[in-house]
C-alpha cells in the first residue's frame, strides 16, 4: 500500500475523476482499488451523503454518495478504515505531473486533490440521533 | 282453288295457333326460362368452385403467412439473445475497463520505474476497452434498429393473417351462399317443371318447333297471296309436310277435311 519514493518528485501517483463535473485527483495513497458498485444497503436516518453500506470483497464499507451513482466505486483508506466512493465519472489512472502541494495535471489542466478529510469529517459530524428524531 | 284455299286457311289457323303461343308466351317464355335457369346453374355452380378455389388460396396464404409469423418469432428471440450477448460483453469491457483501472493504480503505487510496465498495460488495456465498448454500442444501436424493424415486419405479419383470416371467413360465407343458390336455382327448375310441364329438352324443341312453325306460316301466307298461279303444283309440293301436319293439329285437320269433302 505505500508508496514507493522512488519515482521522480514532479509525478503523483493516484486516480483522476470528475465529482459533479469537476475533476479531483485522489492520491495511490489513499485510493485501494476500483471495484464495481455493490448493491448498497440504506441506513434509515443516516446522515447526507451516507448512502448506506455494502459488501465488497468480504468487507462490509460505508458507501459515501459523491455524485450520481454509476458503475464503478473508488474504494479508500482514510484513519485506518476503508470506505467506499460511489457517483464519480471518467476514472483515470496512472502517474500525474504535480501541481502544488497535493495537485496533479492531467491532461494540461490543474487537478485538486479530493478533500477526503472533509467528507470524512462532514459524515460523521452529523448525529444520526438527530436525524431519527425527524 | 280449293288447295290454295286450303293453304291459305291453314296458314291462318297456323298464324292464330302461333300468336296465341306467343299470347300466352309459353314455348318461348319456357324456352327463355329454362335458357335462364340452366345458366344461372351453371354459374352458381362456377360461383361455388371460385369460392372453394378462393378459400385454399387463402388458406396456403394463411400457412405461409404462419410460418413467416414463426420465423419473425425466432428472429425476434435471436435478437434478444444478441442483445443478452452484447450486454455481457459491454459488462466484461467494463470490468476489464476495472481491471486496467487498478492496474495503473497498482502501477503508481510502485513509482514511474517499478510500475512502467505495469502501466504501460494499463494504458493499452484501457484503449482496447474503450474501442471495444465503443464497437459493442455501436452494435447495440444496430441490433436496436433490427429488433425495431422485426417488431415492425412482426404488426405487418399480423394483419396479413387478420386479412387472411377475414378473407377466409368472408370466402366461407360465398361459399355456403353459392351452395345455397345452387340449391334455390335446383329447387325452381322444379317449381318451374311443375307450373310448365315441360323440362328443358322439351321446352327448347318445342321453342324450335314455334320458330320452324312461324317459317311454314310465312311461305304459306305468301303461297295465299299468289292466287290461282298453279296451285296444284304448290299442293304437290307441299303435300308431305300439310299431311302431317294436319294429323298433327287434331281438329284443323278434320276441319279442313271438311273444306276438302266440301
Amino acid at each position: 500500500m505505500a508508496i514507493d519514493s522512488s519515482h521522480g518528485a514532479g509525478t503523483r501517483g493516484g486516480l483522476v475523476f470528475k465529482v459533479l463535473g469537476r475533476r479531483v485527483f485522489l492520491s495511490a495513497e489513499f485510493a485501494v482499488r476500483v471495484a464495481p458498485c455493490p448493491q448498497v444497503a440504506r441506513l434509515p436516518g443516516a446522515p447526507p451523503g451516507l448512502l448506506g453500506l455494502a459488501l465488497s470483497e468480504g468487507v462490509i464499507l460505508p458507501i459515501i454518495e459523491l455524485g450520481v451513482p454509476r458503475s464503478a466505486m473508488i474504494v479508500c483508506a482514510h484513519r485506518g478504515e476503508e470506505i467506499g466512493l460511489v457517483g464519480l465519472e471518467d476514472i483515470a489512472s496512472g502517474m500525474f505531473l504535480s501541481d502544488g502541494a497535493l495537485g496533479v495535471i492531467a491532461s494540461g489542466e490543474a487537478v485538486p486533490p479530493l478533500d477526503i478529510e472533509s467528507i470524512y469529517t462532514r459524515v460523521h459530524a452529523v448525529s444520526w440521533g438527530a436525524n431519527w428524531s425527524g | 282453288m280449293a288447295t290454295t284455299n286450303r293453304a291459305s286457311r291453314l296458314a291462318n289457323l297456323l298464324r292464330s295457333r302461333a300468336h296465341d303461343k306467343t299470347d300466352t308466351a309459353t314455348p318461348m317464355s319456357d324456352a327463355a326460362a329454362w335458357s335462364a335457369h340452366g345458366v344461372a346453374t351453371k354459374r352458381s355452380r362456377e360461383a361455388a368452385e371460385a369460392a372453394q378455389a378462393i378459400t385454399a388460396h387463402v388458406a396456403k396464404q394463411r400457412a405461409a403467412a404462419d410460418v413467416l409469423n414463426d420465423r419473425v418469432h425466432t428472429a425476434t428471440a435471436r435478437a434478444q439473445e444478441l442483445a443478452a450477448g452484447f450486454g455481457r460483453v459491454t459488462d466484461v469491457f467494463e470490468r476489464l475497463g476495472l481491471v486496467a483501472l487498478n492496474a495503473g493504480l497498482e502501477g503508481a503505487r510502485l513509482g514511474e520505474l517499478a510500475g512502467r510496465s505495469l502501466l504501460l498495460v494499463s494504458d493499452e488495456v484501457r484503449n482496447h476497452v474503450a474501442r471495444g465498448s465503443e464497437s459493442a454500442r455501436e452494435l447495440t444501436a444496430t441490433l436496436n434498429e433490427v429488433a425495431s424493424d422485426v417488431n415492425k415486419l412482426q404488426a405487418y405479419v399480423d394483419q396479413v393473417r387478420q386479412g387472411a383470416q377475414d378473407a377466409s371467413q368472408e370466402a366461407a360465407r360465398v361459399t355456403a351462399a353459392a351452395t345455397e343458390a345452387e340449391r334455390s336455382i335446383v329447387e325452381l327448375g322444379a317449381r318451374l317443371q311443375e307450373a310448365t310441364g315441360s323440362d328443358p329438352e322439351t321446352a327448347k324443341l318445342v321453342a324450335q318447333a314455334n320458330e320452324h312453325a312461324r317459317a311454314l306460316v310465312s311461305s304459306l301466307s305468301a303461297l295465299g297471296a299468289l292466287g290461282g298461279k298453279d296451285p296444284k303444283l304448290v299442293l304437290a309440293a307441299l303435300r308431305p309436310v300439310l299431311g302431317p301436319l294436319s294429323r298433327l293439329l287434331g281438329d284443323t285437320s278434320t276441319a279442313s277435311g271438311d273444306e276438302d269433302a266440301g
